[in-house]
């Protein structure tokens, strides 16, 4: 998905003088002009600033540029689902990863993604069986990387 | 001496020859599969690399970077798609000679000159990093502020993309990087109440998020097939490499000399140290016109020139704790875990450590050699390994990345945020190398500027009081006013040439012309 550089710039610069802004009320140091407000109050006028001017880029080239051009993943929903799938089991690593546990996760994840890239399910499961068994084992038994065990606390102690 | 035999005797230990054989392969196997970068490797590696000693972690990251680079040339070879961007510059010379029945000798030069400037620039690493400390040890706060612009602004004009973007990329990474209380007012910034925020934004879990997530997310939506390589190599890779190196000693010696110098700068590394090298081995070629033919010439020396630049990118890792490229930045991070704390003093408290990372590199260069041959000659398999069947396994390690340096799913969040960030910015070409160096570097500008401006007693012109400070501060300004004017002069230019095209004229006047 490309989006033109005249969003973008007018993003930036939005964010960069909310950034400034930001800035400008936060205290100052005991007894000194400046305080915790002073760089983000620069960097929000550099990225303001660079934001006009990538802005003012993108108006000249505006014959040539349309505001949002939908290519590539966006256009196939089949794609769409892809990247959408993906970002879902990192979400459901970051949501469920104490409750559940990192080896049910990584399992669930390997399993679904690799039945959604087109493996038949009992080799997608397969996998994702021997590859959690893989991680849990090199991380957790040999490393000493304190992954949660989760549901399967009574299996893994 | 001394040293030397210690820094020896631990890396022939068997642990870490394993942990060295096992990361070369893991190397070539990265580089050779487009898509994969060197620097998603290392993000990768570094839950591997917390819970080990700092001799292996470090052999591994080295033994990982300088064979990703190197195998980055195998699939521009055979498929015309470089493995990592560092090959991007002669992929299609490469490609042509195998298209003309070379490509053994396109990949042969690869590895040899890869080999060559790896060992260059390891040699200037050796030489120029403890030199340049003994400097830096006399540095102070005011040095460093200006040693970090510096550093900060070579990341927006030397970095791949536009000026604008690169410089857009880079405050997005020093927001970033001022997330939380650790700033020298200690104020909680940017946290919105979250708790999760007050000790900022976790560096592991952003860099896995902008390298590793990123890539993923892209591996996921891909529009293209995977190609299969038609093109094998069939005869000797090493002959006739022997008669490269005496009719092209200018191309590797310079390609050498530039890969270190602009490794050395921030923001750049072997990717712009190999167009560099290459368009000016073009330049001063005597046959410039065979140059995208299939002419070994510009491989000789962008191959050296980029495998040189991995070197380069330690030694300000080292002595200043300013990454040279993507992949030092999260050097930088393993080194602090690792308690190898970068700064000049380094050379004094960890003289083992840095001996063995000395030796590591020249090994990693060496050994490169037969490892490099094995991995041509099984590369028609190692292309055909599907990468999207990776991906989910690639998923379970960023995962574990993030969580494991500090135990807390919220660092799954921010790299997937920063992932996502990524991947956004990536695909409307922002380059993602400038954020990180401003997430890094951030902290650092700040704590100096402000130590500096408590001696100065809030006076500015005590940054141009010190001899070297003032030299330095007219420097980065220099440096500035540079990439206004030359930004300022390009969009000059461009609407130049886009008036007439638009009005018409200049379809008139090629008319004209014919």
């Amino acid at each position: 998905m490309k989006i033109s550089d005249r969003l973008f710039g007018v993003a930036f610069l939005i964010i960069g003088t909310a950034v400034a802004a930001y800035g400008l009320s936060l205290p100052t140091m005991a007894g000194q002009a400046y305080g915790a407000g002073i760089f983000p109050t620069v960097i929000g006028c550099c990225l303001a600033l660079a934001g006009g001017v990538l802005s003012a880029q993108g108006w000249m080239r505006r014959k040539q540029e349309a505001l949002v051009t939908l290519e590539g993943w966006t256009r196939s929903s089949q794609r769409l689902i892809n990247v959408a799938l993906t970002v879902g089991c990192i979400l459901a690593f970051a949501i469920g990863i104490r409750q559940l546990g990192f080896a049910v996760l990584a399992a669930a994840t390997i399993t679904i993604l690799l039945g959604r890239f087109g493996q038949p399910l009992w080799r997608a499961s397969l996998v994702g069986l021997v590859a959690a068994t893989a991680f849990q084992l090199l991380f957790v038994s040999v490393m000493r990387v304190p992954l949660p065990p989760g549901i399967l606390y009574g299996l893994i102690y | 001496m001394e040293t030397f035999l210690a820094a020896l005797s631990s890396l022939t230990d068997p642990g870490v020859v394993f942990v060295i054989v096992v990361s070369c392969a893991l190397g070539l196997f990265v580089g050779a599969m487009p898509g994969l970068t060197a620097a998603m490797a290392i993000a990768l590696l570094v839950p591997v690399t917390l819970y080990m000693d700092p001799i292996p972690a470090l052999a591994m990251v080295v033994s990982v970077s300088c064979m990703a680079i190197f195998a980055g040339d195998i699939p521009s070879a055979l498929l015309r798609i470089p493995g990592t961007l560092a090959s991007a510059a002669y992929t299609d010379e490469a490609y042509a000679m195998s298209l003309k029945g070379e490509a053994e000798l396109a990949l042969g030069a690869s590895v040899v000159f890869s080999a060559i400037g790896g060992i260059m620039g390891t040699i200037v690493l050796v030489f120029a990093a403890p030199e340049l400390a003994r400097i830096a040890i006399r540095f102070s706060s005011f040095e460093y502020f200006w040693l970090v612009c510096l550093g900060l602004s070579c990341a927006v004009m030397v970095g791949s993309g536009s000026a604008t973007k690169s410089l857009i990329s880079l405050m997005l990474g020093l927001i970033a990087g001022m997330v939380g209380m650790d700033n020298p007012a200690a104020f909680p910034r940017f946290t919105f109440g979250n708790i999760n925020l007050t000790g900022g934004v976790e560096l592991i879990a952003a860099m896995v998020g902008l390298f590793a997530v990123a890539e993923v997310l892209r591996m996921a939506g891909e529009t293209t097939a995977q190609a299969a390589p038609t093109l094998k190599p069939k005869g000797r890779i090493l002959a006739g490499q022997w008669k490269l190196a005496r009719r092209y000693p200018f191309q590797w010696l310079s390609g050498s000399g530039i890969g270190v110098v602009i490794g050395a700068l921030p923001g750049a590394g072997a990717d712009i140290a190999a167009w560099v090298s290459y368009a000016i081995s073009k330049r001063f070629s005597k046959t410039p016109q065979l140059f995208g033919k299939g002419h070994p010439e510009g491989l000789v020396a962008a191959g050296a020139a980029n495998n040189a630049a991995v070197s380069g990118t330690w030694i300000p890792a080292l002595v200043f704790g300013i990454p040279g490229d993507a992949i030092t930045a999260i050097v930088i991070g393993i080194l602090y875990l690792k308690g190898l704390n970068p700064g000049p003093l380094i050379f004094v408290q960890q003289p083992v450590e840095m001996m063995s990372l000395f030796i590591m590199f020249f090994l990693a260069n060496v050994l490169m050699i037969p490892l490099g041959v094995v991995a041509i000659k099984l590369s028609v398999h190692i292309l055909r390994v599907p990468r999207l069947l990776l991906m989910p396994i690639i998923v379970v390690f960023c995962v574990i990345g993030a969580y494991s340096i500090t135990n807390n799913p919220f660092s799954i969040l921010v790299m997937l945020g920063f992932g996502i960030t990524g991947f956004v910015l990536m695909e409307n070409d922002f380059p993602v190398a400038p954020a990180i160096l401003g997430i890094v570097l951030g902290p650092m500008l700040e704590q100096n500027f402000f130590n500096s401006m408590i001696k100065a007693d809030g006076n500015f012109l005590g940054f141009f009081a010190r001899p070297v400070s003032m030299g330095l501060g007219f420097l980065t300004i220099a440096l500035w006013a540079l990439i206004i004017s030359s930004s300022a002069r390009a969009l000059v230019l461009k609407r130049r040439s886009a008036r007439p095209a638009n009005s018409g004229i200049a379809t008139d006047l090629e008319d004209n012309n014919s």
